[in-house]
């Protein structure tokens, strides 16, 4: 495969960037995939504090939304091997190269192929001034032979890309806030809350009183920028405020 | 996950490791020796104000998930040099701890520049002789191995802050650096900061050196994942 040209993916993202581009980033995404003859582009940013936790709602993805339904409903945010490993990376890697010796991680990636996630893919981790992580995926349909061609005439472009959209998404998803810091007991809280339970149940299992969990609630609420409690919880697991495996063990039914 | 092994030429004469920041854990042998590897090079030899603990020098970039590249005896494991790889756009060594070595205003920043840092090697039986022009073995190899993870990653260059007796290898291996900014006095030595290409040129060069060592050159097939 020849190397792929990489201008219009640039002009898109440097648009971005600069604000000329409203665009969602997953529809920029969707057309830069086009221009370079991927499958699909997925970002991904970690929480800088639990990112080991893969809270990472943050990002964009041009995968089907049936896909993406389906990722969630599954929980494969706990088991995905690009995020357990993208998270600390400095590499890039084939998603070739993870280990899926657990039957769980391969059926994961079954599932994914037979959802048009694509055959064969590789992640970019990328690191920018504040410390932050965040990874960058390519995926295709290319044959194997196909892509190894692929990916030796275009290691340099990937890079650049995938830095370009990292910066497309700080602009593009508002995450350059300073990271929140919540207290232990918000903290606590807020994990109990976002298992389903009440004011009452809080203040029980914590042994506080309500009162305490109203005003630790509060202020975890006011420290996030957040209308109401609701809100506060999807923004703190999508930020990694509270890391998602804090979810593990609350019953959805 | 991954750790990549260069395994060397037929005659064997070295094995660089690839080991990530998040993984340093699995090889504690090769982390143990190169901490105080680098203790006795910064702050022993060259004079550097490091920080030295327990005999280990570690700083904030350890806890970054940087990248190693550690050198053994491709027979015993033993170690034998190390130097350490820094994406340019997250934290790293000149833009936060030396920046005052660049220009006003000036930084490098870029998805295909990443800085190494750290470099040393240990003199031990059993080495490939010194080069006719005195360049350590060790040295030139872990450079080589630089051009390699170039490759691999997607690079065009790399940055470095770095002494005069690094800057004779860099040089000597045909790295051809390019100083920018202003040396300057830091501890007891002298030091630059650089900028050479990675990609074929480098590694012609580096085919070169080799050559004149008369060692073969490592084969890229060779690349094994453990």
């Amino acid at each position: 495969m020849a190397s792929i040209t990489i201008e219009s993916a640039a002009i898109r993202l440097t648009d971005t960037i600069l604000g000329y581009n409203e665009q969602d980033l997953e529809e920029t995404l969707k057309a830069i995939a086009a221009d370079i003859g991927m499958a699909h582009i997925a970002y991904m940013r970690f929480a800088p504090d639990k990112s080991s936790d893969a809270s990472l709602l943050t990002g964009a993805r041009t995968y089907s939304v049936q896909w993406q339904t389906r990722y969630f409903l599954k929980q494969y945010i706990l088991i995905d091997p690009v995020l357990a490993h993208g998270s600390k990376a400095v590499l890039p890697f084939d998603w070739e190269e993870l280990p899926r010796d657990d039957p769980a991680i391969q059926a994961f990636f079954t599932d994914a192929v037979n959802h048009g996630v694509g055959c064969t893919g590789i992640s970019v981790p990328v690191r920018n001034r504040r410390g932050a992580y965040s990874v960058v995926s390519f995926t295709s349909n290319h044959s194997r032979p196909e892509w190894v061609v692929f990916k030796k005439n275009n290691m340099v472009k990937l890079q650049l890309i995938s830095v370009l959209i990292d910066s497309a998404a700080s602009v593009n998803l508002k995450l350059s806030s300073p990271p929140v810091k919540l207290s232990k007991r918000e903290e606590q809280c807020l994990i109990w809350a976002a298992r389903g339970k009440t004011y009452q149940d809080i203040s029980d299992i914590l042994n506080i009183s309500f009162g305490s969990v109203k005003s630790y609630l509060d202020t975890a609420r006011h420290k996030l920028n957040c209308a109401n409690l609701t809100h506060a919880v999807g923004v703190a697991i999508a930020t990694g405020v509270i890391p998602a495996k804090a979810l593990q063990g609350s019953s959805f039914k | 996950m991954v750790n990549i092994l260069l395994s060397r030429s037929k005659g064997d004469a070295t094995m660089l490791k690839l080991i990530e920041g998040s993984r340093a854990s699995l090889f504690p042998t090769e982390m143990d020796a190169m901490f105080r590897n680098r203790a006795l090079t910064f702050s022993e030899r060259l004079g550097w104000e490091v920080t030295v603990r327990d005999g280990y020098e570690r700083d904030v970039f350890d806890d970054a998930n940087p990248l190693y590249l550690v050198s053994v005896d491709p027979r015993t494991h033993e170690y034998w040099g190390s130097l350490r790889l820094l994406p340019t756009t997250g934290p790293n060594m000149l833009r936060d701890v030396f920046p005052y070595l660049l220009d006003d205003g000036e930084y490098i920043e870029s998805a295909t520049i990443w800085e190494s840092s750290r470099i040393c090697a240990v003199a031990v039986d059993g080495q490939p002789q010194r080069s006719r022009n005195g360049v350590n073995f060790v040295l030139s190899e872990l450079i080589a191995g630089i051009g390699e993870v170039a490759i691999i990653t997607g690079l065009t260059q790399i940055v470095s802050v770095f002494d005069a007796r690094i800057y004779r290898v860099l040089k000597a291996v045909g790295c051809n650096p390019q100083l920018i900014g202003k040396p300057r006095r830091i501890g007891g030595t002298m030091s630059y900061a650089g900028l050479f290409d990675t990609g074929e040129g480098l590694l012609q060069a580096l085919q070169a050196f080799r050559e004149e060592l008369g060692i073969e050159a490592p084969e890229a097939k060779e690349l094994a994942l453990a």
